[in-house]
């Protein structure tokens, strides 16, 4: 228990959340960081810093999760590097670049923006 | 032409990817049913795609903000062997499937972001600090 105060957490959720988001991160190639993100920040909201570390955990987290992901997926034939070539060298960029202004930008609306969009693709995925 | 518009959707979600604005759903959803990939293959490239935007990301998110390390210790402890069970799943889970999932998920995601509130320190209009997290609210991650 005091292990468990110490933290300000309670240590029996991060695991299953974790092993969900990995998952989630492996069979959809998406998604992980959602389930992370949204359940880290409530768990963490009594720390001081909690959604700083939420979001600080989730991508570090994400990244290791595709990465782990990549090579199932490009060891199985689903894809390979050459596939995604045309593409890498924006995400570098744009990753870089975001990174950089993220403490410029009040992304609040910008999330909004993108949530309504999110709910159409998903609903023409299942449609 | 193509090209261009490809480079361009894609800086745009590294953009996006950078800042933690949701935008693994939202590039999925540019190479199944704009660029026409098959989803399979553009669930491989979106995770691709993440490893660099987020390697390029994550450095200059580490410079500004802790990372508990016991706790991202913690998530990795069965994170990661959950990417792999769940990797190794797909050849064999129908494409139908994992659409639909996908799209439950996307649906999920974007209804939280909506009804979620902001947090009580923008709300009351405190002073924000210099590296401060998008003016102290939450963010999304892919």
């Amino acid at each position: 228990m005091k292990k468990r105060k110490k933290f300000g957490i309670n240590l029996l959720w991060i695991l299953p959340l974790a092993f969900l988001a990995g998952m989630t991160n492996g069979v959809l190639g998406a998604g992980g960081g959602i389930i992370l993100i949204f359940l880290l920040a409530h768990l963490l909201k009594e720390r001081e810093d909690g959604a700083k570390e939420a979001f600080a955990v989730s991508c570090a987290a994400v990244l290791a999760f595709s990465t782990i992901s990549c090579i199932s997926y490009t060891s199985k034939g689903t894809v390979t590097f050459f596939d995604a070539a045309p593409y890498l060298l924006p995400a570098l960029i744009g990753g870089l670049i975001g990174a950089l202004i993220l403490h410029r930008i009040n992304t609040v609306w910008l999330r909004k923006i993108f949530a309504v969009l999110l709910i159409y693709g998903g609903i023409r995925m299942i449609l | 032409m193509i090209f261009a518009v490809g480079f361009l959707a894609a800086v745009a979600v590294g953009i996006l990817a950078g800042m933690g604005v949701g935008s693994g759903g939202v590039f999925l959803l540019y190479l199944t049913l704009i660029a026409d990939m098959e989803h399979k293959m553009a669930q491989g490239v979106n995770l691709l795609f993440f490893v660099f935007a987020l390697s390029a990301a994550v450095p200059v998110h580490l410079t500004r903000y802790r990372i508990p390390g016991k706790i991202l210790g913690l998530v990795l402890l069965l994170g990661i062997p959950g990417a792999l069970l769940g990797s190794m799943l797909v050849p064999y889970l129908p494409v139908a499937f994992l659409r639909k999932t996908f799209g439950v998920l996307l649906v999920f995601s974007g209804f939280l972001t909506l009804v979620r509130r902001d947090s009580k320190n923008d709300r009351k209009g405190k002073k924000k600090d210099a590296e401060s997290l998008t003016n102290g609210k939450e963010t999304d991650i892919m």
